[in-house]
């Protein structure tokens, strides 16, 4: 029986991850780092943009749904993000915020697009039918308007404030 | 160098990094979120802060287009599509929020366009390409653009029929010609520090007006004035230029073709309004005056296939030739540059341009020359943060121009 060829990650506060080839083919970055390598070695990838702790959860989604192709998720959301995905998703999901938009960002960079469609999903869900202001309170954002600004843009959103 | 594999590695890494809370997500992050959303939903999230709104701005393609198109089966929802039936368009309160491809296809969708033009075909291809039932929505639209449902803007009908080629403004522009000809030439009646083109220029008291460089008695051509809070909304989302203050560009006109030719003199000021004073060339000294034109700076409503992110400098109507102005704007992308003279935008950041049919042909005697101002790259720093004892900036422009 032939050995699985594995991949080394290194993230970017130097851990190192062996996965299957196979899985991590599911990120077009590193499948278009592989196509240029050489085929007999393990190669090792350094992920310099993202964390262990975030690449974890991405090696994580990857060995997955590797075998369970994820769903196309509904734009736009017309309820919660739960409705919509698989009991694996829902417990995937189930980190804190942080690391969320960590995975946001593993994913944008890893170019996974079923990862980054599901946690942009996510937080696509928290923010839905929320005010500007509990947005702002919700991720930390500071409001950076100054008062005309501010009243320029909702006097331009007025129209859709009133529908 | 730790190392385990992945059944190893729940262990919890060294630290979790920190998200910022200024900006926790990137914009291009944030593009992507904004897409799973309805219309009112992107409308509030681009209230939450400058990043925000600046996403919502710039990356319209992006989130836009999946608004839109998620839309479709969902517009009788939204106001503007209700007020689209009801016979209004309430042009002034969607073009905060829409701008660019989404007023197209908006407009193509509700009928308003009298033509489906070839033009506009290719426009929604492009808009539609990755979309598996392209054919139906095109055919959709085809049908709906002949069925003329009556409307009217509130406001601005005048931009609307020139963006979308409307008819039926010959007429009103040939009245205005009229009456700009019975006021007679060269009055620039304008507010003091507005943003113009010809005229008059409104300069730091105190301040003389610029001349070529070894002669004091050779007046540089003024060319425009431009309040820089008219192009806030561009401002946030490039920071290129400073938030406030004016920018003012003069060239040295006489010597344009000759080997005496300086480069034109541009500058920036800022300071508050009633520092300004419209200056006059001193007596005996010759100089001819262009027309003035007062400049509005509106978040462009572009024609299908037109660059994005660029801001229509809205000359009045009766300077401007509808059919053979290539088109003055600012920012964003020069319109008419073609072969050899898009290597000359290679280093450098576009600002502004113009016809000199905005000019009523006093600055350049070739009916089909185009300015076009562009800033070196690596002067930006400079514009931002450089200002001397009397807050007066040297703005390194460079200019060409295409006959």
């Amino acid at each position: 029986m032939s050995e699985t060829k594995q991949v080394e990650l290194t993230s970017k506060d130097k851990v190192s991850f062996k996965v299957d080839r196979d899985v991590i083919l599911m990120s077009g970055l590193v499948k278009d780092m592989l196509e240029e390598g050489d085929e007999d070695e393990t190669p090792i990838i350094p992920i310099p943009n993202v964390d262990s702790k975030p690449l974890q959860k991405v090696i994580e989604y990857c060995q997955y749904h590797h075998k369970e192709p994820a769903q196309e998720i509904e734009k736009p959301l017309k309820g919660k993000i739960e409705d919509v995905i698989c009991d694996w998703d829902k417990k995937f999901l189930e980190i804190d915020q942080s690391l969320l938009i960590e995975l946001i960002m593993a994913a944008n960079y890893l170019n996974i697009k079923d990862l980054l469609d599901l946690t942009c999903a996510k937080v696509a869900s928290m923010i839905k039918g929320k005010s500007p202001e509990q947005i702002r309170e919700m991720f930390g954002i500071e409001n950076d308007f100054t008062p005309e600004e501010e009243a320029k843009i909702r006097e331009e959103n007025k129209w859709c404030e009133e529908a | 160098m730790k190392r385990h594999t992945t059944e190893e590695a729940s262990s919890p890494s060294k630290s979790s990094k920190t998200v910022p809370t200024a900006a926790p997500f990137s914009s291009e992050s944030l593009a992507q979120i904004l897409c799973f959303l309805h219309v009112e939903d992107v409308v509030s999230a681009s209230m939450v802060s400058n990043q925000w709104n600046a996403t919502c701005i710039d990356y319209q393609e992006t989130i836009w287009k999946a608004v839109c198109y998620n839309s479709l089966n969902d517009l009788e929802k939204y106001p503007f599509m209700k007020n689209v039936k009801g016979g209004t368009f309430d042009i002034q309160a969607y073009e905060g929020i829409y701008s660019s491809w989404k007023e197209t296809f908006v407009k193509m969708f509700y009928g308003q366009l009298k033509e489906f033009t070839s033009q506009y075909q290719m426009y929604v291809n492009e808009v539609f390409a990755d979309v598996e039932d392209k054919e139906n929505i095109l055919e959709t639209m085809k049908k709906r653009s002949t069925l003329a449902i009556p409307y009217t803007f509130k406001g601005q009908q005048q931009e609307q029929n020139e963006v979308f080629g409307d008819e039926g403004t010959e007429e009103k522009k040939d009245d205005e010609e009229k009456d700009e000809d019975e006021e007679g030439d060269c009055k620039d009646n304008t507010p003091i520090g507005s943003s113009k083109i010809g005229g008059l220029p409104d300069l730091p008291k105190g301040m003389k007006w610029p001349n070529v460089i070894d002669d004091e008695e050779q007046l540089l051509k003024f060319v425009c004035q431009i309040d820089l809070r008219d192009l806030k909304n561009y401002h946030s989302v490039k920071g290129i230029l400073p938030r406030c203050g004016w920018l003012f560009c003069f060239i040295d006109w006489e010597n344009l073709e000759s080997d005496d030719y300086k480069e034109p003199y541009s500058f920036y000021w800022n300071g508050p309004i009633d520092m300004l004073e419209r200056v006059k060339p001193e007596d005996g000294l010759e100089y001819e005056e262009s027309k003035v034109a007062q400049i509005q700076f509106k978040k462009e409503v572009v024609q299908p296939l037109s660059p994005e992110n660029a801001l229509r400098m809205d000359v009045n109507e009766k300077y401007s030739s509808s059919k053979a102005d290539l088109g003055t704007s600012v920012m964003g992308y020069p319109e008419a540059v073609q072969s050899e003279d898009e290597m000359i935008c290679d280093d450098r950041y576009f600002i502004l341009q113009y016809q000199n049919m905005s000019l009523n042909n006093n600055l350049v005697d070739t009916a089909d020359s185009v300015f076009y101002w562009m800033l070196p790259l690596e002067s930006h720093e400079k514009i931002r943060n450089i200002k001397d004892d009397k807050k007066q900036i040297r703005v390194p422009l460079f200019t060409t121009f295409q006959c």
